[in-house]
């Protein structure tokens, strides 16, 4: 079985800063797999244990982290790494990014499943995988909590907004997994040693017949929502029962309650 | 001189980090309260190929060397600053590598896979209830029957001693014993593979009791006498009484992985000190970090720790370049000024360093729900001693650099 | 407007001039672009709209890709040029927004509560579109839904990290329950603890009440995502350096614990 591993190296929202104009301070966010993609990769590695696969993994983007992204994989257990060449990575259209993974699938392929996370953590359109899937005509599951993979099928389970969607479908397949499909394998020592002489390949969009579209003039500033913001401190009973009596009339004032 | 780090021990550094985050630092307080490190946290900490890490992999070793020991160790302590597990995992290092280039194939085949996969526990069995320092003046007899050995004796101020009693597979200890008679010397002294727990049967023969410590309460500290244990010869250690000079290398091994522990759990006060002095602010919003009396203490403590970082790093350098080199640059003996400058920086760095971080936490770091002063009691217990006390590194500095003619142990 | 069925279709009627459906059973996404595509193909159709939901992010993936459209998903605000949309869509989590312009023809994802509900009294016209072939085998299990759903509700209370045991949620649901509203959960009470089926938050449901009340909530981005569009937001928590601090109305800083009880007692003391 042959199977691709897409991946994008995020900014951790959580440590996002933004300076006193709002502009996002980008430079001192860190920079990591998410946690979807890399269970998108342990699934595969699962395969790979089970039924025996080579496991590409491939990003979009030529930074550090792009490339530091891709031997982490190397190193959780990935057969081959490739980054695919493009500048300003975090700047170009989905459709682009779509584009480079099915090109590669199809300049590198064949391949029985194409494994992503289900959404990005920094700009969660979770669009990706299923615009792959249509792009290369390979069946969709998306949004998988728990995949099954046999040989010429998958199994998922997906949660959706009105409840569960258990799913079957052949492959060639792309299956988009969620951060709740697994836990993670952390690399060992021993597998980093085994990691530290591949190398990771890289690919050009010449190569993969890819143009790039990248967005003009994207402008990036802090979400301000306007909020009242009015706080009150309860640091023991009398003052909790303060602010609860202000909090309950302020709702009241407010016609919610 | 290289001081950076390769990358495979910074990837492998990220790899322990995640781990500890994942698996050490929500429950680091709960193991150091309940005084017990759960049996699934060891066989996972063996499943992630945390121990047995300089052991060759032909004996269930992962392949590795001191260096990746010690940045092991380093990390687990920064995410269990009480340190018991950092120290549960320094000894599931240092003691194998002891015994996979002291102990015979049999010995190591038999005991070092199930260590490795956190199955079993292998320790240092040296102190006595009447001196630890003092190895020479051990009364543990071991006395020679055919192809067995029958020991009498007892040991105390032993880490693991109830973990080898709840390891599904038991475990044992790397044993100092005297050869025939117990008269104080260096000459006579035969080390010994004692497993009291094997194969899942506690023996007899071996008694062991816990103690009730002040702090790292995670791992027991405690003793055991031997009524007539009989070891097979294949598991005694090395050559008959040259006992005294495996145990010194074991001890240089492992002490530098004791420096590490401490310097990890350091890291974390400091970093947790660092933290508060900015936030906290006092005399009309000031943070007290902006107080010089608190910023040069500060950088003087930052300059030590970073000092006995790299004392910790040079040394696991230098056992590599002794041991798991096949050109060894250095001999055994060269690793005695080196190991005794980590480990007597590392641990009285610590404990500098706690000082001060709990002064800057004032009455809150006096409370336990700080959880500070619980890597004050458990980086302390190495300044008292363990591996090595402080005092003797003292001993080996001054011996080793200004002569033994002019040094000697009483004077 | 396209819907995978009749009744969905009849409901909608009157808000738009041609409504499509097609018999498509539960949701195969490949088998619902295909009839969309059907549709799309007699007239060309500049901008394609879809929820953000889960659903919804998925169609607009297969269906942006076959034309190569640009698209933007987390989209609250649109504005249209000759031959370009500028809109501004959420990124980072929330925290950030982003102003751009799509050429044409272009597919959004509307954020929920972006929007005003939509009036119209227009005669309307329901075509079928035939039935598609299925991409995959699909069993659908419908959520249990156990009183109000969030998603649905005019109130929602939130318990979040702070909440300590599984026996301390029947507090959030006794205020959710005097207020007349819904209960939910952050995304690790209901993942990493298992108190709860569903959770708010971007990889969860979104809602958009008039009141939402977080308690033990922290307000990180992933789940702020969920619940920005509420009218007010109350936030209790114990950390003054809660990020939900930043994003509610009205903030009680102490401990939940103390406080809950006093908005339940004295909510019925007023009944």
């Amino acid at each position: 079985m042959r199977i691709i591993v897409a991946l994008k190296p995020t900014y951790d929202v959580s440590q996002l800063k933004f300076d006193s104009e709002g502009v996002p301070l980008l430079d001192t966010c860190p920079v990591t797999l998410g946690e979807a993609d890399k269970c998108a990769l342990e699934e595969a590695l699962k395969v790979k244990e089970s039924l025996g696969a080579t496991v590409v993994a491939v990003t979009v983007g030529q930074s550090e982290a792009h490339i530091k992204g891709i031997k982490d994989a190397l190193a959780m257990g990935a057969d081959e790494g490739y980054i695919i060449k493009i500048k300003n990575a975090w700047n170009i259209s989905s459709i682009t990014v779509a584009n480079a993974i099915a090109r590669f699938a199809v300049v590198t392929g064949p391949y029985d499943i194409v494994f992503t996370g289900s959404g990005a953590g920094d700009t969660h359109s979770s669009i990706i995988g299923p615009m792959v899937s249509a792009l290369l005509g390979y069946r969709l599951v998306a949004n998988a909590d728990k995949v099954e993979v046999k040989e010429q099928k998958a199994k998922a389970k997906c949660t959706m907004e009105d409840g569960t969607y258990n799913y079957e479908v052949q492959f060639p397949a792309v299956i988009t997994v969620t951060s709740e499909a697994n836990e993670p394998r952390i690399p060992t020592l021993k597998a980093i040693l085994r990691s530290k002489n591949m190398q990771v390949k890289e690919i050009g969009p010449e190569q993969l017949d890819l143009s790039v579209e990248e967005y003009k003039d994207i402008k990036v500033i802090k979400h301000m929502v306007e909020r009242k913001r009015v706080i009150m401190e309860a640091s023991d009973q009398k003052s909790a029962e303060e602010s609860v009596i202000k909090l309950l009339t302020f709702l009241k004032d407010e016609g919610v309650i | 001189m290289n001081y950076e780090f390769s990358e495979e021990e910074k990837r492998f550094r990220e790899s322990v980090e995640e781990f500890c985050k994942r698996y050490i630092e929500p429950r680091w307080v709960e193991i150091d309260e309940k005084g017990h490190i759960p049996l699934d946290l060891i066989k996972r900490l063996g499943e992630q190929g945390l121990f047995a890490i300089p052991v060759p992999e032909k004996y269930g070793g992962m392949g590795g060397n001191m260096t990746l020991a010690a940045i092991a160790v380093e990390e687990i302590a920064y995410h269990d600053p009480a340190v018991a597990v950092a120290v549960y995992t320094l000894l599931q290092n240092g003691w194998p590598l002891a015994l996979s280039i002291f102990g015979s194939e049999a010995a190591k085949q038999e005991i070092l896979p199930k260590v490795a996969s956190g199955d079993a526990f292998f320790g240092i069995g040296s102190t006595e209830p009447q001196g630890g320092s003092d190895v020479a003046g051990i009364k543990t007899v071991a006395k020679r029957s055919g192809n067995k050995w029958v020991i009498n004796g007892e040991k105390a101020y032993i880490s693991g001693v109830r973990e080898m009693s709840e390891l599904p597979e038991g475990g044992g200890y790397f044993l100092v014993s005297k050869t025939e008679k117990a008269e104080w010397g260096h000459k006579n002294i035969t080390d010994f593979v004692l497993l009291p727990k094997w194969h899942g049967k506690m023996s007899e023969k071996v008694k062991p009791t816990v103690y009730d410590e002040i702090g790292r309460h995670g791992i027991s500290t405690g003793g055991f006498k031997i009524e007539d244990f009989e070891v097979d010869d294949e598991f005694r250690i090395g050559e008959i009484n040259k006992g005294f000079y495996y145990v010194m290398e074991g001890f240089n091994i492992a002490r530098v992985l004791v420096a590490a522990a401490t310097i990890g759990s350091a890291r974390w006060a400091l970093d947790k000190g660092t933290e508060w002095i900015r936030e906290r602010k006092l005399f009309q919003g000031k943070p007290i970090a902006s107080f010089q009396g608190v910023n040069f203490r500060f950088a003087e403590l930052y300059a030590e720790l970073e000092a006995a970082k790299y004392f910790v790093y040079r040394a696991a350098w230098m056992v590599d370049n002794t041991y798991l080199t096949n050109s060894p640059r250095f001999k055994p003996r060269d690793l005695d000024v080196p190991v005794a400058l980590a480990k007597m920086k590392g641990p009285e760095t610590a404990t500098r360093i706690y000082e001060e971080v709990l002064k800057w936490l004032g009455a809150y770091g006096y409370t336990k729900e700080s959880n500070v002063y619980r890597g004050w009691l458990g980086t302390f217990s190495y300044t008292i001693g363990a591996e090595g006390s402080q005092n003797i590194m003292r001993y080996v500095i001054a011996r080793e650099v200004i002569g033994k003619e002019y040094v000697s142990h009483t004077g | 407007m396209f819907l995978p069925g009749r009744e969905l279709a009849e409901k909608v009627s009157g808000l738009y001039g041609e409504i499509y459906y097609s018999d498509l059973g539960p949701f195969d996404p490949l088998a619902y672009v295909s009839a969309l595509y059907e549709v799309a193909s007699s007239f060309s159709a500049d901008i394609a709209v879809f929820p953000c939901t889960g659903k919804g992010r998925v169609l607009a993936g297969l269906f942006s890709a076959k034309n190569s459209r640009s698209t933007a998903t987390d989209v609250y605000r649109v504005e249209s040029k000759e031959n370009s949309l500028v809109v501004r869509r959420l990124v980072y989590g929330g925290k950030a927004e982003a102003n751009l312009e799509l050429n044409l023809p272009a597919t959004l994802c509307l954020l929920q509560g972006s929007y005003a509900e939509a009036e119209a009294n227009l005669t309307s016209r329901i075509n079928e579109v035939s039935k598609q072939n299925q991409s995959c085998r699909v069993e659908f299990i419908p959520k249990k839904v156990e009183g109000i759903e969030p998603d649905k509700a005019e109130v929602v209370v939130v318990g979040g990290r702070g909440i300590k045991t599984k026996e301390d949620l029947k507090m959030i649901m006794e205020l959710a329950g005097l207020l007349k509203g819904a209960w939910s959960v952050t995304r690790p009470l209901a993942v990493d603890e298992g108190w709860s089926e569903t959770w708010i938050g971007i990889t969860g449901l979104t809602v958009s009440p008039k009141l939402y009340i977080g308690i033990g909530v922290s307000g990180q981005p992933h789940h702020m995502m969920g619940a920005r569009s509420s009218k007010i937001v109350v936030a209790i928590n114990s950390d003054r350096n809660a990020p939900i601090f930043e994003e509610c109305d009205y903030g009680i800083v102490g401990d939940l614990y103390v406080v809950v009880p006093e908005m339940i007692k004295r909510l019925k003391n007023v009944k």
